[in-house]
Protein backbone atom coordinates (compact mmCIF):
# COMPACT_ATOMS: atom_id res chain seq x y z
CA UNK A 1 0.00 0.00 0.00
CA UNK A 2 1.27 3.21 -0.97
CA UNK A 3 1.34 6.13 2.20
CA UNK A 4 0.26 9.30 0.22
CA UNK A 5 2.60 12.61 0.99
CA UNK A 6 1.66 16.09 1.78
CA UNK A 7 2.97 18.68 -0.96
CA UNK A 8 6.03 20.69 0.59
CA UNK A 9 3.85 23.97 1.80
CA UNK A 10 1.64 21.66 3.27
CA UNK A 11 3.84 20.19 5.50
CA UNK A 12 4.96 23.38 6.80
CA UNK A 13 1.87 24.65 7.34
CA UNK A 14 1.31 22.05 9.33
CA UNK A 15 4.47 22.37 11.44
CA UNK A 16 3.53 25.63 12.18
CA UNK A 17 0.16 24.49 13.86
CA UNK A 18 1.67 22.18 15.56
CA UNK A 19 4.16 24.98 17.28
CA UNK A 20 1.08 27.18 17.83
CA UNK A 21 -0.77 25.04 19.51
CA UNK A 22 1.96 23.87 21.76
CA UNK A 23 2.92 27.74 22.29
CA UNK A 24 -0.70 28.21 23.34
CA UNK A 25 -0.92 25.00 25.49
CA UNK A 26 2.15 25.95 27.19
CA UNK A 27 0.68 29.48 28.16
CA UNK A 28 -2.79 28.03 29.38
CA UNK A 29 -0.80 25.46 31.93
CA UNK A 30 1.44 28.11 32.64
CA UNK A 31 -1.28 30.65 33.74
CA UNK A 32 -3.37 27.37 35.10
CA UNK A 33 -0.04 27.48 37.24
CA UNK A 34 0.18 31.07 38.21
CA UNK A 35 -3.20 31.25 39.35
CA UNK A 36 -3.23 28.60 41.46
CA UNK A 37 0.16 30.12 43.33
CA UNK A 38 -1.92 32.77 43.68
CA UNK A 39 -5.09 31.45 45.19
CA UNK A 40 -2.24 29.20 47.35
CA UNK A 41 -0.67 32.35 48.66
CA UNK A 42 -3.91 33.93 49.20
CA UNK A 43 -5.25 31.31 50.62
CA UNK A 44 -2.48 30.58 53.25
CA UNK A 45 -2.84 34.70 54.41
CA UNK A 46 -6.67 34.01 54.99
CA UNK A 47 -5.35 30.71 57.08
CA UNK A 48 -3.19 32.75 58.78
CA UNK A 49 -5.08 35.77 59.44
CA UNK A 50 -7.95 34.01 60.98
CA UNK A 51 -5.99 31.75 63.19
CA UNK A 52 -4.09 34.97 64.51
CA UNK A 53 -7.37 36.69 64.86
CA UNK A 54 -8.59 33.52 66.79
CA UNK A 55 -6.21 33.56 69.22
CA UNK A 56 -6.62 37.35 69.27
CA UNK A 57 -10.33 37.20 69.85
CA UNK A 58 -9.54 34.76 72.98
CA UNK A 59 -6.46 37.23 74.56
CA UNK A 60 -8.52 40.57 73.86
CA UNK A 61 -11.04 39.93 77.18
CA UNK A 62 -7.68 39.24 79.26
CA UNK A 63 -6.32 42.25 77.82
CA UNK A 64 -9.37 44.82 78.94
CA UNK A 65 -10.83 43.45 81.61
CA UNK A 66 -8.18 40.92 83.31
CA UNK A 67 -5.77 43.98 82.82
CA UNK A 68 -3.10 41.67 81.43
CA UNK A 69 0.01 43.58 79.93
CA UNK A 70 -0.27 43.92 75.72
CA UNK A 71 2.43 40.75 76.07
CA UNK A 72 1.25 38.49 78.50
CA UNK A 73 -2.12 38.84 76.78
CA UNK A 74 -1.18 38.40 73.18
CA UNK A 75 2.13 36.85 73.52
CA UNK A 76 4.52 38.39 71.01
CA UNK A 77 3.16 39.70 67.70
CA UNK A 78 5.46 39.24 64.65
CA UNK A 79 6.07 42.26 62.09
CA UNK A 80 4.33 40.63 59.40
CA UNK A 81 1.23 40.30 61.21
CA UNK A 82 1.36 43.88 62.57
CA UNK A 83 -1.35 44.42 59.38
CA UNK A 84 -3.35 41.69 60.67
CA UNK A 85 -4.27 43.38 64.12
CA UNK A 86 -4.91 46.46 63.30
CA UNK A 87 -7.49 45.05 61.27
CA UNK A 88 -7.84 42.86 64.03
CA UNK A 89 -8.84 46.16 66.43
CA UNK A 90 -10.57 48.26 63.50
CA UNK A 91 -13.56 45.28 64.28
CA UNK A 92 -14.17 47.08 67.78
CA UNK A 93 -13.87 50.57 66.62
CA UNK A 94 -17.53 51.19 66.90
CA UNK A 95 -18.32 48.96 69.31
CA UNK A 96 -16.31 49.72 72.59
CA UNK A 97 -16.58 53.33 74.13
CA UNK A 98 -15.12 53.81 77.31
CA UNK A 99 -12.29 52.83 79.52
CA UNK A 100 -13.01 49.58 77.21
CA UNK A 101 -11.70 52.40 73.97
CA UNK A 102 -8.83 53.88 76.61
CA UNK A 103 -7.59 50.49 76.54
CA UNK A 104 -7.61 49.90 73.00
CA UNK A 105 -5.73 53.15 72.13
CA UNK A 106 -3.04 52.14 74.37
CA UNK A 107 -2.61 49.01 72.98
CA UNK A 108 -2.71 50.45 69.39
CA UNK A 109 0.11 53.00 70.03
CA UNK A 110 2.06 50.52 71.90
CA UNK A 111 2.59 48.20 69.48
CA UNK A 112 3.50 51.14 67.23
CA UNK A 113 0.61 50.88 64.36
CA UNK A 114 0.35 55.03 64.59
CA UNK A 115 3.78 55.12 62.86
CA UNK A 116 2.28 54.38 59.38
CA UNK A 117 -0.45 56.51 59.48
CA UNK A 118 0.90 59.74 58.04
CA UNK A 119 2.00 57.37 54.63
CA UNK A 120 -1.48 55.30 54.18
CA UNK A 121 -3.34 59.21 54.69
CA UNK A 122 -1.46 60.22 51.21
CA UNK A 123 -1.87 56.39 49.83
CA UNK A 124 -2.90 56.24 46.13
CA UNK A 125 -5.72 54.06 47.13
CA UNK A 126 -8.60 55.52 48.09
CA UNK A 127 -9.88 52.60 50.50
CA UNK A 128 -6.77 52.79 52.64
CA UNK A 129 -6.53 56.59 52.90
CA UNK A 130 -10.41 57.04 54.17
CA UNK A 131 -9.75 54.03 56.68
CA UNK A 132 -6.31 55.68 58.09
CA UNK A 133 -8.32 58.75 58.20
CA UNK A 134 -11.34 56.95 60.31
CA UNK A 135 -8.17 55.34 62.40
CA UNK A 136 -6.66 58.83 63.45
CA UNK A 137 -10.13 59.40 65.52
CA UNK A 138 -10.44 56.10 66.42
CA UNK A 139 -7.09 56.35 68.61
CA UNK A 140 -6.82 59.42 68.91
CA UNK A 141 -4.36 60.64 66.57
CA UNK A 142 -4.38 64.83 67.40
CA UNK A 143 -1.03 65.61 65.66
CA UNK A 144 -2.43 63.83 61.98
CA UNK A 145 -5.20 66.96 61.99
CA UNK A 146 -3.66 68.91 59.48
CA UNK A 147 -2.38 66.07 56.96
CA UNK A 148 -6.38 64.66 57.85
CA UNK A 149 -7.88 68.49 56.53
CA UNK A 150 -6.38 67.97 53.41
CA UNK A 151 -8.43 64.69 52.30
CA UNK A 152 -11.56 67.09 52.49
CA UNK A 153 -10.09 68.01 48.84
CA UNK A 154 -10.09 64.37 48.32
CA UNK A 155 -11.93 63.32 44.79
CA UNK A 156 -13.17 60.36 46.45
CA UNK A 157 -16.34 61.69 48.41
CA UNK A 158 -15.77 58.43 51.03
CA UNK A 159 -12.52 59.71 51.70
CA UNK A 160 -13.69 63.44 52.33
CA UNK A 161 -16.37 62.04 54.50
CA UNK A 162 -14.29 60.26 56.67
CA UNK A 163 -11.80 63.07 56.85
CA UNK A 164 -14.56 65.21 58.09
CA UNK A 165 -16.35 62.79 60.33
CA UNK A 166 -12.79 62.57 61.37
CA UNK A 167 -12.57 66.34 62.47
CA UNK A 168 -15.93 66.90 63.61
CA UNK A 169 -15.67 63.85 66.38
CA UNK A 170 -12.24 65.02 67.71
CA UNK A 171 -14.14 68.68 67.73
CA UNK A 172 -11.02 70.48 66.22
CA UNK A 173 -12.50 73.75 66.53
CA UNK A 174 -8.97 74.73 63.81
CA UNK A 175 -10.67 72.43 61.03
CA UNK A 176 -14.27 73.57 61.51
CA UNK A 177 -14.34 76.10 58.93
CA UNK A 178 -13.26 73.61 56.45
CA UNK A 179 -15.01 71.05 57.43
CA UNK A 180 -18.18 73.37 57.04
CA UNK A 181 -17.13 74.55 53.87
CA UNK A 182 -17.25 71.14 52.54
CA UNK A 183 -20.68 70.48 54.06
CA UNK A 184 -22.05 73.50 52.26
CA UNK A 185 -20.83 71.80 48.71
CA UNK A 186 -22.73 68.55 49.66
CA UNK A 187 -26.09 67.41 47.81
CA UNK A 188 -29.09 68.18 49.19
CA UNK A 189 -30.27 64.50 49.37
CA UNK A 190 -27.30 63.71 51.73
CA UNK A 191 -28.52 66.61 54.34
CA UNK A 192 -29.28 64.05 57.17
CA UNK A 193 -26.01 62.36 57.60
CA UNK A 194 -24.01 65.62 57.37
CA UNK A 195 -26.10 67.18 59.69
CA UNK A 196 -25.48 64.50 62.22
CA UNK A 197 -21.57 64.78 61.72
CA UNK A 198 -21.66 68.15 61.85
CA UNK A 199 -23.70 67.55 65.55
CA UNK A 200 -20.38 65.88 66.73
CA UNK A 201 -18.49 70.12 67.16
CA UNK A 202 -21.20 71.14 69.73
CA UNK A 203 -22.71 74.35 69.93
CA UNK A 204 -19.04 75.85 69.52
CA UNK A 205 -20.25 75.71 65.49
CA UNK A 206 -23.16 78.08 66.54
CA UNK A 207 -21.30 80.60 67.65
CA UNK A 208 -18.41 80.42 65.07
CA UNK A 209 -21.27 81.06 62.26
CA UNK A 210 -22.93 83.02 64.42
CA UNK A 211 -19.71 84.92 64.78
CA UNK A 212 -18.17 85.25 61.21
CA UNK A 213 -21.39 85.14 58.43
CA UNK A 214 -23.22 88.44 57.96
CA UNK A 215 -26.81 87.98 58.53
CA UNK A 216 -27.22 88.96 54.36
CA UNK A 217 -24.95 85.97 53.50
CA UNK A 218 -26.34 82.82 52.07
CA UNK A 219 -29.34 81.29 52.76
CA UNK A 220 -27.82 77.39 52.99
CA UNK A 221 -25.39 78.34 55.80
CA UNK A 222 -28.51 80.11 58.00
CA UNK A 223 -30.33 76.91 56.97
CA UNK A 224 -27.42 74.32 58.60
CA UNK A 225 -27.46 77.17 61.19
CA UNK A 226 -31.30 76.56 61.79
CA UNK A 227 -31.62 72.60 61.54
CA UNK A 228 -28.36 72.40 63.78
CA UNK A 229 -29.57 74.17 66.70
CA UNK A 230 -32.88 72.20 66.60
CA UNK A 231 -30.51 69.08 66.54
CA UNK A 232 -27.95 70.14 69.39
CA UNK A 233 -31.52 71.82 71.33
CA UNK A 234 -29.12 74.79 72.01
CA UNK A 235 -31.32 77.23 73.75
CA UNK A 236 -28.42 80.12 73.10
CA UNK A 237 -29.61 80.13 69.47
CA UNK A 238 -32.60 81.16 70.21
CA UNK A 239 -32.38 84.98 69.58
CA UNK A 240 -30.41 84.29 65.72
CA UNK A 241 -33.62 81.94 64.67
CA UNK A 242 -35.93 84.58 66.08
CA UNK A 243 -34.08 86.74 63.73
CA UNK A 244 -34.05 84.42 60.97
CA UNK A 245 -38.02 84.38 60.96
CA UNK A 246 -38.01 87.59 59.58
CA UNK A 247 -34.94 87.00 57.14
CA UNK A 248 -36.76 86.69 53.50
CA UNK A 249 -36.55 82.89 51.83
CA UNK A 250 -38.78 80.27 52.65
CA UNK A 251 -36.40 77.79 53.69
CA UNK A 252 -34.39 79.44 56.06
CA UNK A 253 -37.57 80.48 57.93
CA UNK A 254 -39.56 76.93 57.88
CA UNK A 255 -35.73 75.44 59.43
CA UNK A 256 -35.88 78.36 62.04
CA UNK A 257 -39.74 77.38 62.75
CA UNK A 258 -38.43 73.66 63.04
CA UNK A 259 -35.84 74.45 65.54
CA UNK A 260 -37.69 77.06 67.64
CA UNK A 261 -40.61 73.89 67.68
CA UNK A 262 -37.44 71.94 68.75
CA UNK A 263 -36.02 73.86 71.76
CA UNK A 264 -39.41 73.86 73.61
CA UNK A 265 -39.54 77.19 74.76
CA UNK A 266 -42.85 78.52 75.26
CA UNK A 267 -41.86 82.29 75.01
CA UNK A 268 -41.18 82.08 71.38
CA UNK A 269 -44.74 81.38 70.64
CA UNK A 270 -45.79 85.23 69.45
CA UNK A 271 -42.72 84.75 66.94
CA UNK A 272 -44.17 81.65 65.83
CA UNK A 273 -48.20 81.91 65.49
CA UNK A 274 -48.20 84.48 62.43
CA UNK A 275 -46.79 81.69 60.19
CA UNK A 276 -50.33 79.69 60.53
CA UNK A 277 -51.48 82.64 57.67
CA UNK A 278 -48.20 82.52 55.54
CA UNK A 279 -48.59 82.18 51.82
CA UNK A 280 -46.14 79.04 51.56
CA UNK A 281 -47.64 75.89 52.93
CA UNK A 282 -44.04 74.80 54.23
CA UNK A 283 -44.22 77.77 56.83
CA UNK A 284 -47.97 76.69 57.99
CA UNK A 285 -46.78 73.39 58.36
CA UNK A 286 -44.11 74.05 60.16
CA UNK A 287 -45.66 76.63 62.20
CA UNK A 288 -48.19 73.44 63.12
CA UNK A 289 -45.53 71.13 64.34
CA UNK A 290 -43.42 73.78 66.42
CA UNK A 291 -47.11 74.36 68.26
CA UNK A 292 -47.46 70.94 68.56
CA UNK A 293 -44.02 70.31 69.77
CA UNK A 294 -44.26 72.72 72.30
CA UNK A 295 -47.74 71.37 73.95
CA UNK A 296 -49.19 75.09 72.82
CA UNK A 297 -52.55 74.65 74.48
CA UNK A 298 -52.89 78.77 73.11
CA UNK A 299 -52.73 77.29 69.30
CA UNK A 300 -55.80 75.47 69.21
CA UNK A 301 -57.68 78.11 67.38
CA UNK A 302 -54.79 78.13 64.94
CA UNK A 303 -54.87 74.63 64.21
CA UNK A 304 -58.37 73.78 63.95
CA UNK A 305 -58.19 76.86 61.72
CA UNK A 306 -55.70 74.60 59.27
CA UNK A 307 -57.42 71.49 59.60
CA UNK A 308 -59.20 73.19 56.55
CA UNK A 309 -56.46 74.11 54.91
CA UNK A 310 -56.30 73.36 50.83
CA UNK A 311 -52.85 71.28 51.03
CA UNK A 312 -53.10 67.82 52.54
CA UNK A 313 -49.26 67.75 54.31
CA UNK A 314 -50.26 71.09 56.09
CA UNK A 315 -53.88 69.67 57.69
CA UNK A 316 -52.29 66.28 58.08
CA UNK A 317 -49.41 68.30 60.55
CA UNK A 318 -52.28 70.46 62.14
CA UNK A 319 -53.99 67.07 63.31
CA UNK A 320 -50.66 65.33 65.05
CA UNK A 321 -50.30 68.75 66.55
CA UNK A 322 -53.71 68.65 68.01
CA UNK A 323 -53.22 64.86 69.03
CA UNK A 324 -49.91 66.03 70.38
CA UNK A 325 -51.37 68.40 73.26
CA UNK A 326 -52.81 65.39 74.73
CA UNK A 327 -56.87 65.12 76.02
CA UNK A 328 -57.93 68.94 74.96
CA UNK A 329 -56.26 68.30 71.18
CA UNK A 330 -57.90 65.26 71.32
CA UNK A 331 -61.66 66.18 72.07
CA UNK A 332 -60.88 69.39 69.49
CA UNK A 333 -60.74 66.60 66.94
CA UNK A 334 -63.72 64.52 68.32
CA UNK A 335 -65.57 67.56 68.19
CA UNK A 336 -64.91 68.40 64.39
CA UNK A 337 -65.25 64.73 63.79
CA UNK A 338 -68.47 64.55 65.02
CA UNK A 339 -69.60 67.99 63.71
CA UNK A 340 -71.82 67.25 60.36
CA UNK A 341 -71.23 71.13 59.69
CA UNK A 342 -67.90 71.10 59.82
CA UNK A 343 -65.39 71.90 56.76
CA UNK A 344 -65.40 68.49 54.62
CA UNK A 345 -61.57 68.73 54.64
CA UNK A 346 -61.22 69.28 58.70
CA UNK A 347 -63.78 66.43 59.38
CA UNK A 348 -61.89 64.15 57.13
CA UNK A 349 -58.74 64.82 59.00
CA UNK A 350 -59.80 64.93 62.31
CA UNK A 351 -61.35 61.29 61.79
CA UNK A 352 -58.35 60.29 60.16
CA UNK A 353 -56.44 61.22 63.34
CA UNK A 354 -58.33 59.47 65.71
CA UNK A 355 -58.64 56.65 63.92
CA UNK A 356 -54.87 56.61 63.83
CA UNK A 357 -54.52 56.96 67.54
CA UNK A 358 -51.60 58.81 68.04
CA UNK A 359 -49.68 60.41 65.40
CA UNK B 1 -9.29 43.46 88.61
CA UNK B 2 -12.31 40.83 89.61
CA UNK B 3 -15.34 42.46 87.95
CA UNK B 4 -17.71 39.81 89.45
CA UNK B 5 -16.32 41.56 92.87
CA UNK B 6 -19.88 42.53 95.08
CA UNK B 7 -22.55 41.43 92.56
CA UNK B 8 -24.51 38.45 93.74
CA UNK B 9 -25.60 37.13 90.55
CA UNK B 10 -29.20 35.44 90.70
CA UNK B 11 -29.11 31.43 89.99
CA UNK B 12 -28.32 30.43 87.09
CA UNK B 13 -28.57 33.42 85.55
CA UNK B 14 -28.33 32.93 81.59
CA UNK B 15 -27.89 35.68 79.10
CA UNK B 16 -28.70 35.02 75.29
CA UNK B 17 -26.59 37.61 73.29
CA UNK B 18 -28.23 38.42 69.75
CA UNK B 19 -25.83 39.99 67.47
CA UNK B 20 -24.80 39.60 63.79
CA UNK B 21 -21.01 40.30 63.97
CA UNK B 22 -19.04 37.18 65.79
CA UNK B 23 -16.10 39.17 66.73
CA UNK B 24 -19.10 41.76 68.93
CA UNK B 25 -20.89 38.43 69.80
CA UNK B 26 -17.66 36.57 71.10
CA UNK B 27 -16.48 39.77 73.30
CA UNK B 28 -19.94 40.42 74.88
CA UNK B 29 -19.94 36.52 75.93
CA UNK B 30 -16.64 36.22 77.18
CA UNK B 31 -16.83 39.77 79.51
CA UNK B 32 -20.24 38.15 80.87
CA UNK B 33 -18.51 34.52 81.41
CA UNK B 34 -15.82 36.42 83.49
CA UNK B 35 -18.82 37.13 85.92
CA UNK B 36 -19.60 33.48 86.14
CA UNK B 37 -23.00 33.86 83.85
CA UNK B 38 -24.30 31.52 81.21
CA UNK B 39 -24.04 33.21 78.22
CA UNK B 40 -25.47 31.91 74.82
CA UNK B 41 -25.58 33.72 71.51
CA UNK B 42 -27.99 34.17 68.44
CA UNK B 43 -26.60 35.65 64.60
CA UNK B 44 -30.36 37.05 64.82
CA UNK B 45 -34.11 37.24 65.37
CA UNK B 46 -35.08 34.30 64.15
CA UNK B 47 -32.30 31.76 65.84
CA UNK B 48 -32.82 33.43 69.22
CA UNK B 49 -36.83 33.19 69.09
CA UNK B 50 -35.67 29.22 68.67
CA UNK B 51 -33.09 29.16 71.10
CA UNK B 52 -35.65 31.13 73.89
CA UNK B 53 -38.17 28.34 72.98
CA UNK B 54 -35.71 25.82 74.00
CA UNK B 55 -34.60 26.90 77.79
CA UNK B 56 -34.91 29.77 80.71
CA UNK B 57 -33.17 32.70 79.55
CA UNK B 58 -33.08 35.96 82.21
CA UNK B 59 -32.52 38.43 80.14
CA UNK B 60 -31.43 39.58 76.48
CA UNK B 61 -29.00 41.95 74.73
CA UNK B 62 -29.38 42.28 71.05
CA UNK B 63 -28.20 44.74 68.48
CA UNK B 64 -30.80 46.35 66.19
CA UNK B 65 -29.80 45.49 62.26
CA UNK B 66 -29.29 41.95 61.80
CA UNK B 67 -29.79 40.19 58.72
CA UNK B 68 -33.59 37.80 58.95
CA UNK B 69 -34.77 39.36 61.51
CA UNK B 70 -33.65 43.08 63.53
CA UNK B 71 -33.99 43.81 67.23
CA UNK B 72 -36.90 45.52 66.90
CA UNK B 73 -39.22 42.50 65.34
CA UNK B 74 -37.34 40.17 67.62
CA UNK B 75 -38.46 42.55 70.59
CA UNK B 76 -42.16 42.72 69.27
CA UNK B 77 -41.99 39.15 68.82
CA UNK B 78 -41.06 38.18 72.43
CA UNK B 79 -43.07 40.74 73.71
CA UNK B 80 -46.02 38.90 72.25
CA UNK B 81 -44.97 35.65 73.83
CA UNK B 82 -46.83 34.28 76.79
CA UNK B 83 -45.58 34.42 80.56
CA UNK B 84 -42.76 34.15 81.64
CA UNK B 85 -41.12 34.18 78.16
CA UNK B 86 -42.55 37.63 76.93
CA UNK B 87 -41.71 39.27 80.61
CA UNK B 88 -37.82 38.39 79.40
CA UNK B 89 -35.95 41.83 80.30
CA UNK B 90 -34.24 43.49 77.02
CA UNK B 91 -31.30 45.43 76.63
CA UNK B 92 -31.14 46.95 72.90
CA UNK B 93 -27.61 47.99 72.08
CA UNK B 94 -27.15 49.96 69.15
CA UNK B 95 -25.06 52.60 67.23
CA UNK B 96 -27.89 54.28 66.36
CA UNK B 97 -27.99 57.44 68.66
CA UNK B 98 -31.46 58.84 67.04
CA UNK B 99 -33.95 59.68 69.84
CA UNK B 100 -36.51 58.89 67.40
CA UNK B 101 -34.78 55.08 66.95
CA UNK B 102 -34.67 55.07 70.68
CA UNK B 103 -37.91 55.78 71.39
CA UNK B 104 -38.99 53.16 68.42
CA UNK B 105 -37.20 50.64 70.69
CA UNK B 106 -39.09 51.03 73.88
CA UNK B 107 -42.08 51.28 72.20
CA UNK B 108 -41.52 47.79 70.72
CA UNK B 109 -41.20 46.69 74.57
CA UNK B 110 -37.64 47.39 75.13
CA UNK B 111 -36.97 47.73 78.78
CA UNK B 112 -33.07 49.19 78.39
CA UNK B 113 -31.19 51.32 75.29
CA UNK B 114 -27.53 51.32 75.58
CA UNK B 115 -25.99 53.00 72.55
CA UNK B 116 -22.81 51.79 70.95
CA UNK B 117 -19.92 52.20 71.20
CA UNK B 118 -20.36 51.02 75.32
CA UNK B 119 -18.54 50.49 77.93
CA UNK B 120 -18.79 46.36 78.62
CA UNK B 121 -18.67 47.03 82.39
CA UNK B 122 -21.33 49.41 82.55
CA UNK B 123 -23.25 46.93 80.17
CA UNK B 124 -22.39 44.38 82.69
CA UNK B 125 -23.76 46.97 85.68
CA UNK B 126 -27.36 47.52 83.60
CA UNK B 127 -27.77 43.61 83.56
CA UNK B 128 -27.53 42.86 86.97
CA UNK B 129 -29.39 45.97 88.11
CA UNK B 130 -32.01 44.62 85.53
CA UNK B 131 -31.96 41.38 86.81
CA UNK B 132 -32.21 42.14 90.39
CA UNK B 133 -35.33 44.44 89.76
CA UNK B 134 -36.99 41.63 87.38
CA UNK B 135 -35.69 39.14 90.54
CA UNK B 136 -39.06 37.70 92.03
CA UNK B 137 -39.26 38.93 95.58
CA UNK B 138 -38.51 35.98 98.37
Amino acid sequence: MRIPTLPIEHSALLKMLLWATLAVGALVVALILTSALIQAWSDRINRRRIACFKAWEEALPEYLYQMKPLEEAFGTISARDLAFFRAFLLRYRSTLGGEDRRRLRALYHGLGLDAGLPLRLRHSKAVVRAQAALEVETYDCRDLLGPVAGLLEDGKPFVAFSAARTLARLQSSAHMPGVFAWALRQEDYQQDRILELLEDFGPELLRWIESTTPAENDAAIWRFYALLAAGLRDDMALPTLIRLLGRPGIEVQAAALRALGALGDLSVWEHIRPFFAAEAPPLRLHAARAAGNLGQLLAMDELVAILEDPVYEVRREAGIALTSLGNPGLEVLRWVAADLNADRFARDMAMERLEWGRP
Amino acid sequence: MNHAVGRLWPEKTSILVVEDSAATAHLFSARLKMEGIDVLTARNGIEALEILRQGPISLIVTDLMMPGMDGYRLVREIRQLAPPLGMIPVIVVSSNQRESEQLKCFEAGADEYMTKPISLPLLVERIYRLLRRSAPTP
